[in-house]
């Protein structure tokens, strides 16, 4: 019983005093470490690659950090595969407010649509802005044109179709900026499941509510889901709307297995 | 001359055509985003669309401020005109 308590007052210190870093972090990431690694280099490219980099190996010392203190346990399966993946969309699913870190880590040349609001957050906008982050509150064509530039320069581009996080208990609802994308640009989706069991830090819910045990995330890299397929279709339009469905439907049975221990 | 009611019935076919929208829910007075379900990207494959239909460039400015069907019948009405 005590133990219990004292390993939940601790779990409740670190977890904000990881905000507290992460939100420092961020903040000298973005205004000195990034942008001299930028102007140091020799163009616009190794400049964004090294932010990448960067960006990439700061929220996997995070994650790592989090584990080895006992906030998350973290089960991976198929990093080599995302090691591997250049010019593909990554499609995940949303359960807690700390995938994008955790996705960002193992995700090289990591390209993200975020949400508008993190561009006045005072501790995250200079991080999505040095990075050049895609707004999701783009206009439609706009936004299309950031992701192709994006993905035909090789990067990964990292998105939740559901636009922020999961309701708990709610079905998942996929919107279809996704889908434009991909019928637009052709490229295809690697869709990465997230299960965080007992789940923390989601929608709704202030960081001081933690969960009983450290919060377990299972993450698993699934298909390569090629576009052609859809684009045979009658029309574009309709293949955005079949890629929509069979996604909201592949997580939806992805969550119910993981659930019920399938 | 075309009538408004035989524009309103090809864009019926291309709505049904491209989208797959039930053609009972396409009335004059729907509203393109909320009762069709269409976005900004599904306008752009609709005005192409509309374009073979008139023959005429239809420039995206004259579909910003399309709000339902009926607007859409009118402004390619309109296209006909001598």
């Amino acid at each position: 019983m005590l133990r219990e308590r004292l390993n939940h007052a601790w779990r409740l210190a670190v977890t904000g005093l990881a905000f507290i870093g992460f939100g420092l972090g961020g903040v000298v990431l973005a205004t000195l470490v990034i942008p001299l690694a930028g102007w140091t280099a020799r163009d616009r490219m190794q400049a964004r690659e090294r932010g990448q980099r960067i960006v990439q190996w700061s929220f996997r010392l995070f994650a790592t950090a989090l584990q080895g203190l006992g906030i998350i346990t973290l089960r991976l399966s198929g990093a080599e595969r995302l090691a591997a993946c250049r010019g593909v969309i990554v499609v995940a699913n949303h359960p807690t407010l700390i995938d994008v870190v955790l996705l960002i880590a193992h995700v090289p040349h990591a390209q993200c649509v975020v949400k508008h609001q993190l561009f006045r957050n005072p501790f995250l906008k200079g991080m999505v802005r040095v990075m050049g982050y895609i707004r999701n509150d783009l206009e439609a064509e706009a936004f299309v044109e950031a992701c192709r530039l994006a993905l035909d320069e090789g990067q990964n581009l990292i998105i939740f179709p559901e636009g922020t996080r999961t309701v708990p208990g709610m079905p998942l609802h996929f919107r279809r900026g996704f889908a434009n994308v991909a019928t637009l640009t052709r490229r295809p989706l690697l869709l990465v499941s997230i299960v965080c069991e007992p789940v923390m830090l989601t929608k709704g819910a202030p960081w001081y509510r933690i969960p009983p045990r450290p919060g377990g995330y299972r993450i698993t890299v699934e298909d390569l889901i090629e576009i052609e397929p859809y684009l045979r279709l009658t029309s574009r339009a309709l293949g955005a709307r079949r890629l929509v469905a069979d996604l909201q439907d592949f997580f939806t049975r992805r969550l119910s297995d993981a659930r019920t221990g399938a | 001359m075309v009538s408004q009611q035989q524009v309103f019935e090809t864009l019926r076919t291309y709505l049904v055509e491209l989208f797959e929208i039930p053609p009972e829910k396409i009335r004059p007075e729907a509203l393109l985003l909320e009762d069709l379900d269409l976005d900004s990207i599904d306008a752009v494959d609709l005005v192409v669309k509309l374009q073979d239909y008139t023959g005429r460039k239809i420039s995206p400015a004259e579909f910003k401020s399309v709000r339902t069907v009926q607007d859409v019948v009118e402004r390619v009405h309109a296209q006909f005109a001598p």
